[in-house]
């Protein structure tokens, strides 16, 4: 079994004082005072990235940090899986655990917006589809058009994801976003393409996440609170939106829930908490239904009538999200993950702790939802 | 003819599928049958996913189809208003292609409609769904 034993996060936001290695150390740092390690105790580094235009990516940059970080000599390398990098990162991570390969891991996630390039359409088909206009917002609007025509939802219930993360992110002392917005607020702002506001997408920020992940035996050393990862599935799924058998689920996401339930030998009524791919509310309403966790057709009523807030019959995004956070393609999957071990561990956070939580999972997409994760935890 | 003549704005210049381009500019749509166990594709691959041969032959699809899905993508600083739509052919496989603004009065989903080719003014070449 593979242990958590330290989380860290920067802090977010537009434009953050620091090179890239100095964004990424305060989040090592952080994990490394969490689990009471030092550099020299991390046996591989694996750094979680993904360039979204205009992002500042150092080639080779494993190979940066494990200098700065001073975890040299020991191995260190990039994983990269578009938006779901950071999960993969911790999938990679526990498969080099497991192995007996290595004893402790790091994984790291940062990103740094830099001078604009000319990468585009990075998460779409660049043969087919970019050409003719494709990319994450068509994706976006295709996705959520279907699902209020087929489960008669409306632009509200759908919203009422952004309303809920955002008011949790408020909580929330690092996160980019710390103003909550109201339903009125982006039914007001501008659309990005109908039925998609502007404003319920999450936007490109800046910022890094950090686990420090180790196997049991060594965590029993370690730690009081060790978060185990109970199950661990990721699916892939067709990059074009025309191969995809259905606009009404994640093909991709329903093999990695199905694979990650399995292992950890859980239904999905065992979870408690959740955090979920929220970078535009289709996304978190549909990780809900072909994750299994709700029924078909009733998510975005169930976020609408409160069920995913503290107190309600599933909990989720309680750090506040892609919503709050930004979107971090390297990132955000590390932070899902920390964010819920904290929770699980009962570390204090003001007004949005789930009292008494003892198991959660993490939803991460990537690459149009072409990739997904499903992390199963427990305390 | 080089493969980044496809579509409004190419990204890719080489493939081994360039004839397809070459018969969209005779105003053809081709797609691509696997020459060793027959596997249709559309659109057209050099390569067999199922049987891994790498011989595939093009031959002229049937251009009808029905809607699945659309986006009408609002005027930015960036580009014009252009809408995008998602049709299932009635040979089986997907297409995700431009609708012309003209034809987007009154679209529902469900709508018969036919994959034809275009030439824009500045020479891309593309295929566009229509009523």
């Amino acid at each position: 079994m593979v242990t958590i034993i330290g989380v860290g996060e920067s802090k977010f936001g537009h434009r953050l004082e620091g090179s890239a290695r100095e964004i990424s150390f305060e989040a090592f740092a952080e994990a490394m005072n969490d689990a009471k390690l030092l550099s020299k105790d991390i046996d591989c580094l694996l750094v979680s990235s993904s360039s979204i235009p205009g992002a500042e990516v150092e080639k080779g940059n494993a190979g940066l940090l494990a200098t700065y970080f001073g975890t040299i000599p020991k191995p260190a390398f990039n994983v990269e899986a578009s938006c779901a990098s950071g999960s993969v990162g911790v999938r990679v991570a526990w498969s080099l655990i497991e192995s007996g390969l290595h004893d402790v891991v790091a994984v790291v996630g940062y990103q740094k917006i830099g001078p604009p390039s000319s990468v585009k359409g990075g998460i779409n088909d660049m043969m087919w589809e970019v050409p003719l206009g494709a990319d994450h917002s068509v994706f976006f609007s295709l996705y959520s058009s279907t699902y209020m025509r087929v489960h008669g939802a409306t632009e509200t219930d759908l919203n009422s994801v952004t309303v809920k993360n955002r008011k949790h992110g408020s909580f929330n002392e690092k996160v980019a976003f710390k103003e909550p917005v109201t339903m009125d607020q982006i039914q007001r702002s501008p659309y990005s393409i109908p039925p998609v506001r502007k404003l319920t997408v999450a936007d490109e920020t800046e910022g890094s996440a950090c686990l420090i992940l180790c196997s049991d035996e060594k965590a029993r050393g370690l730690t009081d609170t060790p978060i185990s990862i109970k199950g661990i599935g990721m699916g892939a799924g067709s990059r074009s939106l025309a191969g995809r058998d259905s606009l009404m689920s994640l093909s991709a996401l329903e093999n990695a829930s199905r694979d990650a339930f399995r292992m950890a030998k859980m239904e999905r009524k065992d979870i408690d908490i959740a955090e979920v791919h929220d970078m535009c509310p289709i996304l978190e309403t549909l990780s809900y239904e072909s994750s299994g966790l709700v029924a078909k057709g009733q998510a975005a009523k169930q976020v609408y009538d409160g069920q995913m807030e503290i107190g309600g019959t599933l909990p989720s995004n309680l750090d506040g999200g892609m919503q709050s956070y930004g979107h971090l393609p390297g990132v955000n999957g590390i932070q899902m993950i920390g964010g819920l071990a904290k929770q699980l561990r009962g570390d204090e956070r003001k007004n949005i702790q789930a009292r008494g939580a003892e198991t959660a999972v993490a939803i991460n997409l990537g690459g149009a939802a072409s990739y997904a994760t499903t992390t199963i935890l427990a305390r | 003819m080089q493969f980044e003549k496809f579509g409004n704005k190419g990204y890719v210049s080489s493939s081994k599928i360039n004839g397809f381009v070459e018969a969209l500019a005779n105003g053809k749509i081709m797609g691509a049958n696997c020459r060793k166990c027959g596997e249709f594709y559309f659109p057209p691959r050099s390569d067999c996913a199922t049987c891994l041969s790498q011989e595939t032959e093009l031959r002229e699809i049937d251009p009808n189809c029905e809607l699945l899905e659309f986006a009408d993508v609002p005027l930015t600083e960036k580009h014009e208003r252009f809408v995008v739509g998602l049709a299932k052919l009635r040979e089986g496989p997907k297409v995700m292609a431009r609708i012309p603004v003209d034809q987007a009065s009154g679209l529902k989903v469900g709508a018969k409609m036919k994959l034809l080719p275009v030439t824009y003014p500045d020479g891309q070449l593309s295929y566009e769904l229509r009523k």
